[in-house]
């Protein structure tokens, strides 16, 4: 285990590190500078050659790449060039909203998705199976935002139960208020999360259900339901965490286009507003954040696969 | 193409993806009224025998509207899923013939680029580039190609341990062969459902960057609609029901067409009584057998 920690971390690292110049590249791939938006469109080539010198971006690419990745090291992520804020202690203060939010979102599609899918997979010869399936079916073809402001006509304009989108100005210190407006934007999410994990759990229960130990211990004198507790579980959950793992990569996606449309200032709308003012210094520490944790997440779901799954610990 | 008929999913995805596309067309060269045409006096009309739909804000067509969004979907799903599957085949397929450890340095390198979000370099290109059915089909071609890529490598992986494909090295065919006449036609199968899942997420994504604002204001989409219509929509919800509808229903198209796709291709998954196969496009560590 420690030899697979050890070897498990270099590569987190070196992860981390392709991923910077991912970063870095991509961003520098825009035409348009910050010195463009600064200097406005009446800038003269002086005033922006003078402007990229204070910025820095007269620099060689290295010597940018360099002295970012230097800083980011040290646990300073950059910050944005427009207002002097720092993009780690903004992602901090839109993650009050957004955390929740993904947090929320992922514990609701689990406790729904996988009973269902379990009980979709043992029954899916049965009439309430193939109606799970094709509600499935139809889940991951829906698209969230519509999703989204379907629930705000019923929910919100029509029968008034929650606010159409926004967050209290105050946050979470008015707790009512905020846990209100964050149940449709939660819903939403976990809907399309949940759809797709149904789908997974489902596959892989069915797939367990094939196996010749489940057979054996059916011939054994197992109830199809005991064999599935006692032997199937475990097994069918190698496959779920690693979909848990991605969907959390994609949530991030899925978080930008939720809070548009349910007027969100979180991480989503922040990255949107960001990149449109081209305040790239900001943007590349925002991302660089948001790829160390999803990076964090693939680690974590790998030790898990570990602990979940002897025959890897046995390769080892 | 039968064999597809042949199964109820197949041919509900073949009917509402025919469907699409012929309204697309259909679209480039008829369309009730111009759905380009502002017409302040028509605003909000209701529901009616001259206006299928309805009129939008602004006097427009809803139904036209929505006929000639199914011509931008289409297009941006044949670019982004030709993308896809040119970046997909070539990473994937080089990375499983290549030596091992450039292989897996390949392997690697598509991991770290999944962790980037995609939606980031949409946000990018089209900061960029400028919003247009390109940039935008461009960038979902990228974010699915390298998805794309894990999964074709683990499915070049496994039909290069076959037997045949060892007997082909030992009788000295070149790898280039070997990988264009027993690799490919090997994991065509996978090739053709796993585009057709592609597509349906396309979809999916297209609408989604359309209604945060990315596609170009005179390119008719569904996402775009939405975005317009999502304004308006405390007094005429109705509206919204339209577009939303058709990107569900072409979703499902491609996403049953997949499935259909896969039945008719793998009899014996048939057999087992339903699609036990775990998606691996939606997972792609999920099946990834080249762990750490």
């Amino acid at each position: 285990m420690i030899a697979f920690l050890v070897r498990r971390m270099v590569l987190f690292v070196l992860s981390l590190f392709v991923a910077s110049i991912i970063i870095f590249v991509l961003l520098r791939l825009v035409p348009g500078d910050l010195a463009h938006v600064l200097g406005g469109i009446n800038a003269t080539p002086e005033r922006l050659a003078i402007l990229r010198h204070q910025l820095g971006l007269d620099r060689s690419l290295f010597a940018q790449y360099g002295s970012w990745v230097g800083r980011a090291v040290h646990g300073d992520f950059g910050k944005s060039a427009l207002n002097g804020q720092s993009a780690a202690g903004e992602l901090w203060k839109k993650l009050h909203l957004t955390g929740p939010l993904v947090l929320a979102s992922t514990v609701v599609s689990i406790v729904v998705a996988v009973p269902l899918g379990i009980v979709a997979a043992a029954r899916h010869r049965t009439a309430d199976g193939v109606v799970l399936s094709a509600a499935s079916q139809l889940g991951i073809a829906l698209p969230t935002f519509w999703v989204g402001l379907m629930l705000v006509v019923v929910f919100a304009v029509h029968w008034r139960l929650f606010p159409s989108g926004g967050f209290p100005i105050n946050g979470w210190s008015n707790l009512p208020k905020a846990v209100k407006s964050l149940v449709l934007p939660t819903i939403t999410l976990a809907l399309s999360q949940g759809a797709v994990l149904f789908r997974f759990v489902r596959s892989a229960t069915l797939e367990v259900l094939n196996q010749d130990y489940i057979r054996t211990a059916r011939a054994k004198g197992l109830t199809k339901t005991q064999a599935l507790w006692r032997h199937g579980l475990r097994n069918a959950a190698i496959p779920i965490v690693s979909i848990l793992g991605v969907q959390i990569a994609s949530l991030i996606a899925g978080v930008v286009v939720i809070e548009q449309t349910f007027a969100l200032g979180g991480v989503g709308s922040m990255l949107v507003k960001d990149i449109g003012d081209r305040d790239f210094e900001k943007v590349q520490g925002t991302v660089l954040l948001l790829a160390v944790f999803v990076l964090l997440i693939g680690f974590l779901v790998d030790i898990v696969h570990r602990l979940i799954d002897p025959r890897l610990r046995a390769a080892a | 193409m039968r064999r597809i008929w042949g199964s109820w999913t197949g041919r509900i995805g073949l009917v509402l993806v025919g469907g699409m596309t012929a309204a697309g067309v259909l679209s480039t060269v008829w369309t009730p009224y111009d759905p380009h045409v502002l017409l302040p006096s028509q605003r909000w009309k209701p529901i009616s025998f001259t206006h299928p739909f309805g009129t939008d804000a602004s006097g427009r067509d809803l139904f036209s509207l929505v006929i000639s969004g199914a011509w931008t979907t289409a297009r941006v799903v044949f670019l982004s899923t030709v993308i896809a599957a040119v970046i997909g085949m070539v990473l994937g397929i080089l990375s499983a013939i290549a030596p091992r450890w450039i292989g897996e340095a390949m392997a690697h390198l598509i991991d770290v680029m999944i962790a980037i979000p995609a939606l980031v370099l949409a946000l990018v290109l089209v900061a960029g580039l400028g919003g247009s059915i390109v940039t935008i089909s461009l960038a979902i071609g990228i974010a699915f190609g390298i998805v794309f890529a894990r999964v074709i490598r683990v499915e070049a992986h496994k039909a290069l341990t076959n037997d045949y494909i060892v007997a082909a090295h030992a009788s000295g065919a070149s790898t280039w062969r070997i990988a264009w006449r027993h690799v490919v036609p090997n994991i065509a199968p996978t090739i053709i459902v796993q585009l057709s899942l592609i597509a349906a997420l396309t979809i999916l994504t297209e609408a989604a960057l359309s209604f945060l604002g990315l596609m170009p204001l005179a390119t008719i989409s569904w996402g775009r609609m939405l975005q317009d219509l999502q304004s308006t929509m405390t007094i005429h919800p109705l509206a919204l029901v339209f577009p939303g509808i058709a990107v569900v229903l072409a979703t499902l198209g491609f996403n049953l067409l997949g499935d259909g796709v896969r039945e008719a291709l793998d009899p014996q998954l048939k057999a087992r009584g339903a699609s036990a196969a775990i998606d691996p496009l939606l997972a792609p560590t999920a099946i990834g057998t080249d762990m750490p």
